[in-house]
């Protein structure tokens, strides 16, 4: 029997993206700022992705992480780490690479508004994240206090550093911390440790603001959301930690990553358990994610 | 109307005009043939060309053919590949990508796409309920997968019942045979082979299940004697099937399945498969509902031209899992309970249906015979126990 088919808007076919611009973040992290030369993407929203890629050399996942109301030109943070990484980083302004999406499930911005919001970064784990700090600095009014917890390697490792330093200047409550401050350490004012040291302290007031401000509001703890991107092993302990403050799991929000090859939910790489990343994800709620990234190797 | 799925019985020559109609109607027929001491599908013109008189005998690690020199042509069950090769191609070139400076716009032509209309017949009922499985997959998500889109066209599949089951099968306990289900609704005739040694050759009850099969029947009694099916037929048949289904020595217990499979993530029994599991591959090649894929690139001498090639993946392999610089499953135990989980359990989850069949090929293809039915009972047992294993999550 002949099965009826349905209208595709190819997601499958990578259409031409020009470099517009391109800025070097760190030593192995560049930004391609890219514009539609044949073809254009589909609208986005904060925290879905592409395949990027260039021919004869492969495609990779990447973040959108330019504001999603320049539904044109769009930026893609990367960090140089094998084949198709590495040739993307050193893309030429004017070169041309392709592109499919956008893909995946974005953050659910709607459901953190009224209350606080903690963006918690690890790495390069700050790039699927900046759309969304943009939004949600753009529309602040809708939203209590913002936090945003970044933590690198080393200094030299904290990607969009002046972005980051221009947003406390708005009154973002922005904490930096690194593993290890390197040999120029006297000149590196940010904590040393691990992200998740700083999330008692950063939350943890926060939730106290907000309760003086609403005596007797049992609420107030949950009305804390979090949006996390980072390596499973840091998100697994901020999601810990979030939890024993008290924040709902539905309000905890972190992106995923998987080997994709799709990217359209046929290929079957993008497992974690019951999910599809690509489909299901790439963000997911730590209830939907449940005990998924705490069985090794699943 | 009821009238459209009367049977109507045809011998071994009403057989062969079927196959010449479809063929004078545009189809390339494909069907069961014994290939390299095989069943294997390969293009078909004359019902001369399927296995007849030979049957299998299969076990964990074990295939086997032999010919009984009875007249059935279809007196075996499921042979090492499915009719997935066919729809969703091992090896798939997906189109090529043209440019010749790196800031010219990138030209593509995409090639996965075939054309052509195509008739499968002899497609077991289990086999049937894996291309529903690979619909859902590859049709039904929020995307779908052009190759397997144009594979799935044009395409009339012709379920012959099973009723000589091999002993690895296990289709009564997965609801997928040996009979065709009454809530599979892809297929176009169903036909089951009523052998009698007595009376000469094997005579084959057809059935129409769609209204492209129902036309068929049209032509074919225009062109052949059919006669009515006589209540001694439904008898024989139906005493058939009892047959078949009570020679089904394998069993899986399906109640709660998919529970005891999410919970049993830290089961010992895992490393201890690994142990045995050669990590292959061999159990994904074979079994019809396996659908992942992986893309590679390569390029001609001078950069312009890129083809986009599609395999066959595993989940069995280190690459599979692979981000950034290493795979997350990089242990054979963890591949293995990947690869049952999603079989039998996340599949449900992903689908809404489970990705086995019950056919039986990854016992029989398996090197060193792993039998996914031997190896549920521990997991079932340790699971309700309660164990090192979480609770479960809602039935599915
Ligand atoms: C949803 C999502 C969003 C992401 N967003 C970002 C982002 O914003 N910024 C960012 O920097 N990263 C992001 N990543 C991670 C990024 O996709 C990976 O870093 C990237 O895929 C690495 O690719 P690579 O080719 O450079 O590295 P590799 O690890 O070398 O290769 C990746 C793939 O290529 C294959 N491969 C590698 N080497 C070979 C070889 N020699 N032969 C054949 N195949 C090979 C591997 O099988 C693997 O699947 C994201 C990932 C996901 C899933
Ligand atoms: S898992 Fe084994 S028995 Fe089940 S459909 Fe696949 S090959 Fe057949
Ligand atoms: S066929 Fe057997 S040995 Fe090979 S990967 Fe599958 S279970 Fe392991």
């Amino acid at each position: 029997m002949t099965v009826t088919m349905r209208p595709a808007r190819a997601p499958d076919i990578p259409i031409s993206y020009g470099v517009l611009e391109r800025s070097d973040e760190t030593h192995d992290v560049a930004t391609l700022r890219t514009y539609p030369v044949a073809g254009r993407l589909p609208s986005f929203a904060p925290g879905q992705f592409s395949m990027i890629g260039i021919a004869g050399v492969g495609e990779v996942p990447i973040s959108i992480s330019s504001p999603a109301d320049d539904d044109t030109a769009h930026s893609y943070t990367i960090r140089a780490i094998g084949a198709v990484t590495q040739r993307l980083v050193r893309a030429g302004v004017g070169d041309v690479v392709t592109v499919r999406g956008p893909f995946g499930r974005p953050w659910d911005m709607a459901s953190a508004e009224g209350g606080d919001v903690a963006f918690i970064a690890g790495g390069i784990g700050i790039a699927p994240l900046r759309a969304a700090i943009e939004e949600v600095v753009r529309d602040r009014q809708r939203y209590g206090r913002i936090i945003v917890l970044v933590g690198a390697t080393t200094p030299d490792n904290v990607v969009f550093r002046p972005w980051l330093e221009s947003l406390r200047q708005t009154g973002v409550d922005v904490r930096l911390t690194v593993d290890r401050p390197g040999p120029d350490a006297s000149s590196w004012f940010g904590n040393v440790g691990l992200v998740t040291e700083l999330i008692v302290d950063a939350v943890g007031s926060v939730s106290r603001v907000v309760q003086d401000d609403n005596p007797g509001d049992e609420a107030t703890r949950d009305r804390l959301s979090a949006f996390l991107c980072g390596p499973d092993a840091m998100m697994m302990a901020t999601v810990v930690e979030l939890e024993q403050l008290g924040v709902d799991p539905d309000h905890i929000q972190l992106t995923l990553e998987r080997n994709m090859q799709c990217a359209i939910g046929t290929c079957g790489h993008c497992q974690l358990g019951g999910l599809l990343i690509c489909r299901d994800g790439p963000v997911v709620t730590a209830t939907q994610l449940g005990d998924a990234l705490t069985t090794s190797e699943l | 109307m009821p009238t459209e799925r009367t049977p109507v019985i045809i011998d071994i020559k009403g057989l062969q005009v079927l196959v010449d109609v479809l063929i004078e109607q545009g189809n390339e027929v494909f069907g069961p043939q014994v290939i390299d001491d095989v069943i294997a599908i390969r293009p078909l013109t004359s019902v001369d060309q399927l296995p007849a008189g030979w049957t299998d005998d299969q076990g964990a690690g074990r295939y086997r053919l032999h010919n009984d020199h009875s007249h059935g042509r279809f007196g075996y069950a499921v042979g090492p590949q499915a009719w997935k090769p066919l729809l969703h191609e091992p090896t798939l070139h997906t189109l090529s990508m043209t440019q010749s400076h790196a800031a010219d716009p990138v030209e593509v032509h995409v090639t996965a796409t075939r054309k052509g209309r195509r008739a499968f017949l002899g497609v077991r009922p289990c086999e049937l309920e894996a291309i529903v499985r690979l619909d859902t997959v590859l049709l039904r998500g929020p995307n779908v997968d052009r190759a397997y889109r144009s594979a799935r066209s044009d395409l009339m599949l012709i379920v012959v019942n099973c009723t000589v089951p091999a002993s690895t099968c296990f289709c009564t306990a997965m609801n997928t045979g040996p009979r065709v289900s009454e809530n599979v609704t892809i297929h176009d005739l169903e036909i089951t082979e009523l052998v009698n040694e007595h009376d000469g050759g094997p005579r084959y009850v057809v059935t129409p299940a769609s209204r492209q099969g129902a036309e068929i029947l049209d032509v074919l009694g225009s062109r052949t004697s059919t006669v009515a099916m006589t209540n001694q037929d439904a008898l024989d048949i139906e005493a058939g099937f009892r047959r078949a289904e009570s020679s089904i020595e394998r069993h899986v217990d399906t109640k709660e399945l998919h529970d005891v499979m999410i919970a049993s993530s830290e089961n010992a029994l895992w490393a201890e498969l690994a142990d045995r599991c050669l990590a292959c591959g061999n159990c994904t090649a074979v079994c019809p509902t396996c659908f992942c894929t992986s893309v590679n690139e390569i390029t001609d001498l001078s950069g312009t031209t890129t083809e986009r090639w599609r395999h066959w993946d595993s989940c069995f392999s280190l690459e599979f899992s692979r981000v950034g610089n290493a795979p997350v499953r990089s242990s054979v135990a963890s591949r293995y309970r990947h690869w049952l989980t999603h079989k039998l359990g996340t599949w449900h989850d992903q689908f809404d249906e489970s990705g086995c069949v019950g056919c039986g090929r990854c016992i029989t293809w398996c090197p060193v015979g792993i039998d996914l039915t031997a190896e549920i009972p521990a997991l079932r047992t340790a699971a309700l126990s309660g164990g090192d294993s979480r609770p479960a999550s809602g039935d599915q």
